[in-house]
């Protein structure tokens, strides 16, 4: 058992003396991440946390077993969780003073963790960041310092189920040049034309998709300050949105869609072939249509080209950080070069954690991708150059914001508040999750 | 009820009925009997052997739970997050005063806990009566009864728990035989809650195998007293299995009280843990699981804490205080 | 016991005709199996969407699949970082533990609780329920600092320990509850035949308990096994990883879920408690006859 924190000796004392040190010993971990990230000398035994499921697993101990075979003198604790459970043992352990050396992050909680002192600065600790994408590099970075760096990055889309949308009589639009309005008339239009749903209405209280619309009026959700950076009027209209496509029977019944966000994606309309459309990320394509079992096509977000500016932005997946409290920082280091830089490395991953930050493996692995994340890497090809500067790196709390906009979501969907009712209700609970 | 109704004696009455044998020990061997030094010697051995029984139990209860229980209190007049925390004195109470949420979670729990422990306890005593009658097959329908039980929060459960109340979902394929048009329950924010409520009740299986066992501990001659005496069936369950039963029904309900108003993995099954639709699931624990985890407000998640830990002991001293008059020991304290 | 087939009182019994029995029996049956059924629904679901291909587990709500996926059995068992039966182990392991953990400390604590005397007594019992209400997501950062400043995460022993140390409370309660409802004569009978308080406990007390010991068994066995929270903080080594920890290492909630796999090791994950449940029962039964309370 190594001894991860500076002031674990006196701790150990303390913890041993009883039930004092019970009490006293959560306060004290405060004292003992400060000191951190400061070891020369490491004891070359990493823990390497991340999420995922079976095949994310199986290829990441490969990873790590290539890793292993050209370092000596280095070992590994893999530990693979599920994404919530993996939020849990996080925050016990890093709030026990015993974090992971390796961790995969998320956008949502990156802040959090970073502004706790969690999380070690990575921008000269001996990672090549050469080739990764410049994009990648912003979205990790909090007031000039990188403390996560993007695996690889994502795009929101419509994807749209061709068959189901021939069997209603609409024709596919041109994702270029639409707007929001054709977005509108297109569900309708599908609903009334099949028996398949336009769009099953789960995305609506995604505050990423929010966000774009926000992006295109020259707003945004959150200022760099970490402040909300949109008007009420912005947020109105979207509500509005949702209402008239309720009120035009186009989206599913209110408990319908409910029932459906609860469920997950496998289970949800786009996947069993009762719907038609849905606002999803590119990299959540191959998992879609292996439950159909069929092709999605993927369209970009209405209203890109009619408004101030494109909102459409490319997020990183997920990111790789380390802890600061870490018991060999050089190890550590060496551990995610080579995740981001390795062709042993790019050659097992491929698309799965995003399509690769670093931009000469991204162009290198581009024709062995399977179909599916062929698909999304095109997608994000053809996109990219329409794009602008992505959005800043959510402040502290944001975690707790899409809870708070999926209950006010859903409470709008039953009738039981108004649009500015909405509004209002999501601006006072943001502003207290963040703490402005 | 009174004790007169039938002839059947209770054991603190039982002297007279008992059979011979080492139950009927004389009274005048007891050591409250025994006089002077001899007493209190007996006396001192009697907790210097208390200390021995209990000392794996009070290491734990120190070194375990009460150590981290003062932390936890220590840690709710702080703004405790992820390592990091200042005190703030009683910011925390203070705005659990000021929290709709909070409220709103505490009417839930509070819905859920008082609709189904009742329920799910009447649910289990009947089954174990009818299962203690010792028919063939018994054994088989008891272990069925258990699954449930066997289930925990898995996953499978939380799926398939959505599509039987879903819109589409076996409930209301079966109301609509009888033309009825359904809703889907697990979804709406009138309903989703009673989902839960079924979801508890149906997993009765641990109240029922501690009846059972209770039941087993009745001596059958009470009953065949009873029977001599002319008590039908509803007699002897009423004089005979309920006053027996009540030590029992009375751990069942303390213990399933305080289970419901923890409640936790439920919740997560219908919102995967987000209280939802419109909080209408937000227990109080999950609640407290949000601030503390999801927001890493530690500091307020170990003031809701408290706060539900004192919700609880009113209810369970409750408990205890009016079981005075209803629950029935065979012992003599 | 020396009861009646019917729900019928004594008394009337006698007029009833061999064959109304008959029919009332069959009707009695009739509405358990009908009950059984609702019970047992959601094994049948799981067992269903073990063996149906990915593709129709959400969109096909019968319960026979179109075709027979018997690989996703071996898919499951092998699809995680170790085979299956690692898990499996590891689970045992912290069962095994946990059991004689909470049969020989909550017997113990439950024995003096009900039978002995001693100063604060009223005061502790009242503390041991305190704790069965403590709710865990409050304490557990607070035990995990003490446990990993014993070096303790990344092994068995948190898991395992405390249940050596009696603190689950419910069982102390259990066993209290039983022993208080056992005749007190047949402690005051030992001691005259020359019994100490631990011979009262291991030779009379103890064998009357085997009720109360079966049901801690087979609780503990279950609520072990399905333990989420405690093995998910606790074992984070891969090695040391369990069967609760692994069925949620088919998952994504953003990504691609191996439901068949899932689905399948679930019913796997079913049988040890299941079995473990049938002979507990079987075992709880034989108990009580061989006890001297009838």
């Amino acid at each position: 058992m190594k001894s991860s924190n500076p002031s674990g000796v006196s701790r150990r004392t303390l913890a041993k003396a009883g039930i004092f040190g019970a009490a006293s010993a959560p306060l004290l971990a405060a004292c003992g991440n400060d000191g951190g990230g400061g070891a020369d000398k490491g004891d070359g035994e990493l823990d390497f946390w991340w999420w995922g499921s079976d095949p994310r697993h199986e290829y990441t101990q490969k990873i790590v077993d290539a890793f292993l075979a050209k370092n000596d003198g280095i070992t590994i604790k893999p530990s693979p969780n599920e994404f919530d459970a993996y939020w849990d043992a996080l925050n016990v352990s890093v709030s026990g003073g015993n974090a992971p050396d390796v961790l995969q992050q998320d956008e949502r909680y990156l802040r959090d963790y970073a502004d706790k002192n969690a999380l070690l600065a990575l921008d000269d600790i001996g990672i090549d960041l050469s080739n990764v994408d410049e994009a990648a590099i912003k979205a990790g970075q909090l007031d000039g310092e990188t403390y996560g760096i993007a695996t690889g990055l994502n795009s929101l889309c419509l994807m749209v189920n061709p068959v189901l949308l021939e069997a209603s009589g609409v024709a596919m639009p041109d994702d270029k040049t639409w707007t929001w309005a054709d977005f509108q008339q297109f569900i309708v239009d599908i609903t009334n034309g099949g028996d398949a749903i336009g769009n099953s209405g789960i995305s609506f209280n995604n505050e990423s998709l929010f966000n774009v619309f926000a992006r295109q009026k020259g707003e945004s959700l959150y200022t760099p300050e970490g402040k909300l950076g949109f008007s009420d009027a912005t947020m109105n209209e979207w509500w509005q949105m949702v209402v008239d496509l309720r009120d035009a029977g186009a989206i599913p019944e209110p408990s319908k869609i409910v029932e459906a966000y609860a469920a997950g994606q496998d289970q949800a309309p786009l996947a069993t072939g009762t719907g038609v459309t849905e606002f999803y990320w590119t990299n959540q394509v191959g998992a879609i249509q292996k439950v159909l079992g069929g092709e999605l096509v993927l369209l970009r977000i209405p209203g890109e080209s009619a408004g101030a500016q494109p909102g459409m932005y490319l997020k990183s997946a997920m990111f790789w950080s380390i802890a600061r409290s870490t018991s060999d920082q050089a190890a550590a280091a060496k551990l995610v070069d080579f995740l981001l830089n390795d062709d042993a490395s790019i050659d097992l991953m491929l698309g799965d954690r995003g399509l690769p930050s670093n931009t000469a493996q991204r162009d290198r692995v581009l024709p062995m991708l399977p179909p599916d994340q062929a698909l999304a890497a095109d997608f994000i090809a053809a996109l990219t150059p329409d794009l602008v500067e992505g959005p800043p790196v959510p402040p502290v709390g944001a975690g707790g914001v899409a809870d708070v906009m999926l209950g006010l979501y859903e409470t709008l969907l039953f009738d039981s508040t108004s649009v500015e009712e909405t509004t209002a209700g999501f601006i006072e609970q943001t502003n207290a999750a963040i703490g402005s | 009820m009174t004790d007169n109704d039938v002839a059947v004696v209770r054991p603190k009455q039982r002297s007279s009925g008992a059979p011979p044998g080492p139950a009927a020990s004389a009274p005048s061997m007891r050591p409250e009997r025994v006089r002077g030094r001899a007493r209190r010697s007996i006396r001192s051995r009697e907790r210097w052997a208390a200390l021995s029984f209990l000392s794996p139990w009070l290491i734990g209860l120190l070194a375990i739970t009460i150590g981290p229980m003062i932390a936890s209190f220590y840690l709710s007049f702080t703004d405790y997050s992820l390592g990091y925390g200042e005190w703030v004195g009683g910011e925390n109470y203070a705005r659990m005063l000021d929290d709709p949420r909070l409220a709103n979670a505490i009417k839930v729990t509070a819905v859920y806990t008082f609709v189904s422990v009742p329920l799910q306890l009447a649910a289990a005593l009947l089954l174990a009566i009818v299962l203690d009658r010792g028919l063939r097959g018994m054994a088989f329908y008891r272990s069925i009864f258990y699954l449930p039980s066997l289930l925990g929060g898995s996953v499978a459960i939380a799926i398939m728990w959505r599509q039987v109340f879903g819109t589409e979902g076996l409930v209301n394929q079966v109301l609509a035989i009888f033309g009825i048009q359904g809703e889907g329950w697990v979804s709406h924010p009138d309903y989703a809650l009673g989902t839960l409520i079924i979801l508890h009740v149906w997993t009765f299986g641990s109240p029922m195998i501690i009846f059972l066992a209770g039941l087993r501990q009745i001596p059958t001659m009470y009953y065949e007293a009873a029977k001599i005496d002319g008590a039908g069936v509803m007699q002897r369950f009423v004089s005979v299995t309920l006053p027996l039963l009540t030590p029992i029904i009375f751990f069942n309900l303390v213990l399933q009280i305080i289970n419901s108003f923890q409640s936790f993995t439920q919740a997560f099954i219908i919102s995967s843990g987000k209280g939802g639709p419109a909080d209408s699931t937000m227990f109080l624990t999950l609640y407290l699981y949000d601030q503390g985890f999801t927001q890493f407000d530690m500091g307020y998640a170990s003031a809701i804490a408290w706060l539900l830990l004192a919700i609880i002991a009113i209810f369970t001293a409750l408990n205890f205080l009016m079981s005075k008059f209803w629950v029935f020991y065979g012992d003599n304290d | 016991m020396t009861e009646t087939p019917t729900p019928a009182p004594s008394k009337p019994r006698a007029k009833q005709s061999p064959a109304t029995l008959g029919v009332k029996r069959f009707v009695f049956h009739l509405v358990l199996i009908g009950a059984a059924m609702v019970m047992i629904y959601p094994l049948l679901w799981m067992l269903s969407a073990s063996l149906k291909p990915i593709d129709e587990i959400f969109a096909d709500p019968g319960l026979i699949p179109s075709t027979w996926e018997w690989g996703n059995y071996a898919d499951g068992w092998n699809a995680l970082p170790h085979p299956f039966e690692k898990y499996i182990w590891n689970s045992m392991i912290i069962v095994a533990g946990s059991i004689l953990g909470n049969l020989v400390s909550c017997s113990m604590a439950a024995y003096a609780f009900a039978r002995l005397r001693f100063p604060m007594r009223g005061m502790l019992f009242a503390i041991m329920l305190g704790t069965i209400m403590l709710p865990i997501h409050v304490v557990i950062i607070p035990q995990y600092i003490l446990f990993n400043n014993l070096g303790w995460v990344d092994t068995f022993w948190p898991l395992i320990v405390p249940k050596l140390l009696a603190t689950d409370a419910f069982f102390i309660f259990l066993m209290v509850q039983f022993i208080r409802g056992l005749p007190k004569e047949l402690d005051e009978a030992a001691s005259i035949d020359g019994c100490g308080y631990w011979g009262t406990y291991l030779r009379v007390i103890m064998p009357l308990c085997m009720p109360a010991l079966a049901t801690t068994a087979i609780f503990t066995f279950i609520w072990t096994w399905n333990d989420f929270y405690s093995q998910l903080i606790y074992l984070r080594d891969i090695d040391l990883q369990t069967v609760p920890l692994a069925l949620r290492l088919f998952m994504d909630s953003t990504g691609t879920t191996n439901w068949g796999a899932l689905f399948a090791m679930s019913i796997v994950a079913l049988g040890p408690i299941f079995g473990f449940f049938l002979a507990g029962q079987r075992y709880l039964v034989r108990g009580i006859a061989t006890t001297g309370i009838k």
